[in-house]
């Protein structure tokens, strides 16, 4: 029996799956957060979750990955990101005596060896989105389809035509980067169930591109953050500019200890290493006004990780999806309703409402990309005027109405939760296969070495 | 029984409707070519072609015309000269020279500097015998005209010329927008006169002696010598003619009304029966002017527009008109064999025009000054018209250095081209021209484009209904009071475009829906809107006589005038300023200002009613007095009074 582990390192989770290739059947799958300062805590975490005790029976290891572009942005970060990766996963595979090779999966989402992803490690940026093409092309058995894979950080849309992806026509891009490597075409948009849901100054709810740590893992390990929330509010008539009411932060302990750190900045991140407070806690404790802590500096170097309320948040309030602690949801929730003069369920419609919107158009404006259209709907007030009136059903004279004439597949975790509403809206059929939730590991799984496009 | 004889002089038909005076009944109805070079003698085929013998039975004349606003696209007013009092306005004015005149008049309208009448005479002698009309437009001079009327006085005395003041047009403020529409009007003048001496002429040849009113932009009717004072308000007078002949041609009152011409496709939204007057005045030719007009979105695509391929081979349509080759065929049969014989030419180098075009002498160059090369252009077309491969030929000439422009742009001679007219005669679903002209039009271009002349034929038909569709949609957001332009956004064109083409969509469907019903009217609605309503999931109602709709709005319009006054604070506490047309007076107590200002403003737009052909009158007057709130405070602040006199009245007619 050919057992094959496919290991997908995302921006969020680090998921796993055992794959049996000659029965073409997935025996086991586990999710676990992905660990930015330590890779491999993530990785062996989600392997062990598989609960299998025979590992040795492995005959190949599978990697995809989504790293964070970041990264990209200088080369030598790049090279030092993907080694960084592929050594935390030997380390792992190491202590689990797990001897099989080790294969990395390309952009284009073929696989390569281990050897050639050292010495070529540019291709094998973002091959997380391919390796859920080819989850989602085994799970469904379909050809002809959209595919919407919904991940923590982001939500990659993909056209598949007669069983296969194009090719992007001018490779991948990170930041204000091109980088002219072979790539699917695949869309991505910055939304996904870790999205920042925030207000901006004027008061309107914003949600992503920016991604935190839901309030709601956060608070299920450190419960103590519910009473801060509800405790330590934000004076009235401050206005906070570089943070949210909402903001919990927890401490990285990074190898670089305390360099570079100020007197305050050194002072914050011990606290908070001995466990993590909201914002105004922090400004409480420090006799200090929020935005004068500048978390934001220590959140962007690494040495603090902030949790915020994010759609995961909103579904624990909801009660549709409660893995973790609701209350601090709840807590986190009525912070913003209450901002907005609303009540929590008036708050949560709003919110739901906003995402099947930002997906929808995402959904369109995909398609004008798959169609090789040059422009940006979100750069055209008269596109917007269309669609929100498709959306919105605000229909004086003229009415819109847009609908998809392939059926959607939607993987990712969040995925059910967010979709359903997107593909009624488009009149088009859903489909949400079994182990949508870990797509991306099952893609790496049974991809062979054969390129597939 | 009498009868009230409806007339629409518009850029390509003139239309002629009889209706019943009592029961608004339409009698009979024709249909006449326009003919530019003498207005009169589309006229009288139209009335010819009624077939009606009781004229003397006729009680009333009424008129609607796009004349003047195509004068005013086309830039073709009379030259006109403008004399400023007080300021310049900022902003681009319609004129190339104007005189300055320092007096002033301050926004309470007192004076501050006076007329120096020195300078005035100079003024009037520079502009006597340079120009055929004069505007005078005062900083100001709606609080107070007296420096208007002064100068007025002089230049008609030392000119002799037309003459017309700011004023007496518009009590609206605002010198800019006031300065460009006594300019336009004054450049109408001429137009319109000649108009109005053309039907004068036709009528009394035909013994019909009944007073003759002309529609104005917002719908109602002016007499004959109102519209020579202010020849600027029958702008846009066809569309408003038209909404009222549609409304009461299908009885519906809540619709897009969609009246598609020989020239253009003219789209208005009627609530409640009423059509939106524009709050900003009427935009025309890119003026912006003080002229209410009801709220029309007019677009350039007709029955006679051109139909042509652009830079990328692909079919567009209009906004430029042309004389179809059906039309111009029928009585030059030489030009199919032209088009013919020219389809073999593979050479056709120009920037300017297509194979298809041909030319037409319309009139004589009378004492335009022209060059031996036209001359020999009109001398060809004398004989008949002819493709521009011919008139090439005999030049020997590179196609774009052929002198045509001039002689188009004089009305001498015109564009001959293939249209949707054409299409239609070419696919036999019209018969009333040559369809062999139109034929061999199509060939031509369906060769250019490597297509057969039935596939031609078919994108020509659905590029036609898709331009109209898109016409349609613009038209509802712009009535949703959006300023989108989507011709010019690729974004919204691709999801227009998903509504047009859904056969070929393999991800995606767009549906618009007009959520109106549509009351098409004008000729050729018949064949274009049955597809574009489908298209747009809308209502479609085309009702009898549509295809005279104006004519008939014309027949059945009636008189409104309005009258604007304003009461404000003075300075000095406890009096009150009255500003009314030609008026300004001083009060001490807001009740006796408003009192006096009822009684007066009641009268003037009675006044005015009758000197717009008014027979009975009733008023109607309103006020409302205008508070601001003080900031902080719970206390309001007395800002003003507007007084508005509405004068309702049927127009005077002919008496037995």
């Amino acid at each position: 029996m050919a057992l094959i582990l496919g290991i997908d390192t995302g921006c969020t989770y680090t998921d796993s799956v055992l794959f049996d290739a000659s029965n073409n059947k997935v025996l086991s799958a586990s999710k676990a957060f992905t660990t930015h300062s330590d890779l491999s805590a993530g990785i062996s975490e989600s392997i062990a979750k598989l609960y299998f005790k025979d590992l040795k029976r492995i005959s190949a290891v599978h990697l995809s990955s989504t790293l964070s572009t970041n990264g990209l942005l200088e080369n030598v970060g790049l090279i030092s990101a993907v080694s960084e990766l592929l050594n935390s996963i030997k380390e792992v595979l190491h202590s689990l005596d797990i001897q099989a090779p080790l294969f990395v999966m390309r952009s284009d989402g073929s696989l390569i060896s281990e050897e050639r992803a050292r010495n070529n490690p540019i291709e094998t940026i973002l091959s997380g989105p391919a390796a859920s093409v080819g989850g989602s092309l085994f799970l469904t058995g379909l050809k002809d389809y959209i595919l919407l894979d919904m991940g923590g950080t982001s939500t990659d849309i993909t056209r598949i035509e007669n069983g296969s992806v194009r090719m992007a026509p001018a490779g991948i891009h990170a930041g204000k980067y091109n980088i002219p490597i072979r790539a699917l075409d695949i869309q991505t948009f910055g939304i996904g169930g870790n999205s920042n849901v925030f207000l901006d100054q004027l008061g309107n709810i914003m949600i992503g591109p920016k991604n935190v740590m839901p309030l709601c893992v956060l608070g299920e390990v450190y419960p103590h953050l519910i009473k801060e929330l509800k405790k330590y509010k934000k004076p009235k008539n401050y206005e906070l500019l570089t943070a949210q009411e909402t903001d919990c932060y927890i401490g990285i302990k990074t190898k670089y200890g305390f360099a570079n750190l100020s007197d305050l900045e050194s002072k914050i991140v011990k606290l908070l290493h001995e466990q993590p407070h909201s914002l105004f806690y922090l400004a409480n404790y420090f006799e200090a006004d929020a935005d004068a802590l500048h978390m934001n500096h220590l959140v962007q170097r690494g040495f603090v990780q902030c949790a915020s309320l994010t759609p995961t948040d909103i579904l624990h309030a909801a009660n549709k999806f409660t893995a973790w602690n609701r209350d601090i949801a709840l807590a986190g929730v009525e912070i913003l309703a209450n901002r907005l003069k609303k009540s929590i369920l008036e708050f949560i419609e709003e919110i739901n409402e906003i995402i099947m919107k930002t997906m929808i158009f995402s959904c369109m404006q995909s398609i004008a990309n798959f169609e090789e259209k040059g422009f940006h709907f979100s750069n055209s007030p008269a596109t917007a005027y269309m669609i929100n009136k498709f959306l919105d059903d605000k229909q004086l004279y003229l009415g819109a109405d847009f609908s998809l004439k392939k059926p959607i597949v939607a993987v990712g975790a969040p995925a059910p939760a967010w979709v359903k509403n997107v593909a009624e809206k488009l009149q088009t059929d859903l489909i949400i296969p079994e182990h949508y939730e870990v797509a991306a590991a099952i893609g790496a799984a049974v991809c062979t070495l054969k390129e597939m496009a | 029984m009498t009868y009230i004889l409806g007339i629409d002089t518009g850029g390509t038909y003139t239309d002629g409707v009889i209706i019943d005076s009592h029961s608004k009944r339409i009698v009979c109805k024709a249909k006449a070519l326009t003919t530019k070079e003498d207005l009169r003698i589309g006229i009288r085929n139209c009335i010819e072609g009624l077939n009606f013998n009781e004229f003397d039975k006729i009680i009333l004349v009424s008129l609607s015309t796009t004349l003047a606003t195509n004068a005013i696209v086309e830039g073709k007013g009379c030259s006109t000269g403008l004399i400023l009092i007080g300021s310049v306005p900022t902003g681009d004015l319609p004129v190339e020279h104007y005189e300055f005149l320092d007096g002033l008049i301050d926004i309470k309208g007192h004076v501050k500097i006076a007329l120096s009448e020195e300078k005035v005479f100079a003024a009037a002698n520079n502009l006597k015998g340079t120009v055929d009309s004069v505007a005078i437009s005062g900083y100001a001079s709606v609080r107070n005209p007296q420096h208007e009327l002064t100068v007025k006085k002089v230049v008609r005395e030392v000119t002799g010329l037309p003459v017309f003041c700011a004023h007496e047009l518009t009590g609206a403020l605002g010198h800019l927008q006031r300065t460009v529409t006594t300019v336009l009007n004054a450049s109408l003048i001429k137009i319109i006169n000649e108009f109005l001496t053309a039907v004068r002429k036709v009528l009394s040849d035909k013994n019909i002696s009944a007073p003759v009113m002309v529609v104005k932009g917002d719908g109602s009717l002016m007499q004959e010598s109102m519209a020579l004072e202010k020849p600027i308000e029958t702008i846009l007078s066809g569309p408003a003619a038209s909404i009222i002949g549609a409304r009461h041609l299908s009885g519906i009152k809540d619709a897009f009304i969609l009246d598609m011409g020989g020239t253009t496709t003219d789209i208005a939204n009627i609530v409640n029966g009423h059509a939106k007057i524009g709050v900003e005045g009427a935009k025309v030719g890119g003026w912006f002017t003080r002229v209410q007009a009801a709220e029309i979105s007019t677009y350039g695509l007709g029955g006679d527009s051109l139909i042509h391929l652009n830079s990328e081979s692909r079919l567009e349509i209009g906004p430029e008109k042309v004389e179809p080759l059906c039309v111009i065929g029928f009585h030059n049969p030489n030009l199919e064999h032209e088009l013919k014989h020219y389809r073999t030419i593979d050479i056709h180098d120009s920037k300017l025009w297509q194979k298809t075009d041909c030319f037409v002498l319309k009139k004589n160059s009378n004492n335009i000054s022209l060059s031996a090369k036209e001359n020999q252009i009109i001398n060809i077309l004398k004989e008949s018209a002819h493709n521009i491969h011919f008139i090439k030929k005999k030049l020997n000439l590179d196609l774009d250095a052929l002198p045509l422009e001039n002689l188009l742009y004089h009305g001498i001679i015109a564009r001959v081209s293939f249209t949707p007219t054409d299409v239609l005669h070419a696919l036999n679903r019209y018969t009333q021209w040559n369809r062999t002209t139109p034929l061999a039009g199509a060939e031509l271009l369906a060769s250019v484009m490597d297509l057969d002349p039935e596939q031609f034929l078919a994108l020509a038909k659905n590029t036609i209904y898709q331009y109209l569709g898109f016409y349609c949609i613009q038209s509802a957001a712009d009535f949703e009071n959006e300023e989108f332009d989507f011709r010019s956004d690729d974004a919204a064109l691709y999801l227009i475009e998903k509504a047009f083409h859904k056969e070929n969509e393999k991800l995606m469907n767009a549906h618009f829906k007009i959520l109106q019903p549509i009351i098409a009217v004008g000729a050729p609605v018949r064949e274009w809107m049955p597809p574009v309503a489908e298209l747009l999931h809308t209502n479609l109602i085309i009702p009898e006589h549509a295809e005279v709709a104006n004519a008939v709005g014309a027949g059945l319009g009636t008189i409104m005038e309005t009258c604007d006054a304003l009461i404000r604070p003075e300075k000095k506490k406890g009096s009150y300023v009255l500003f009314m047309p030609d008026i300004r007076k001083v009060f001490n107590s807001r009740i006796s200002a408003l009192k006096y200002a009822e009684e007066a403003l009641g009268e003037l737009a009675k006044e005015k009613a009758v000197l717009a052909g008014s027979k009975h009158v009733e008023i109607e007057l309103t006020h409302e007095h205008i508070y601001s709130e003080i900031f902080s405070t719970n206390k309001k602040m007395y800002v003003e009074t507007r007084i508005k006199a509405i004068a309702n009245g049927t127009p005077v007619i002919k008496e037995f």
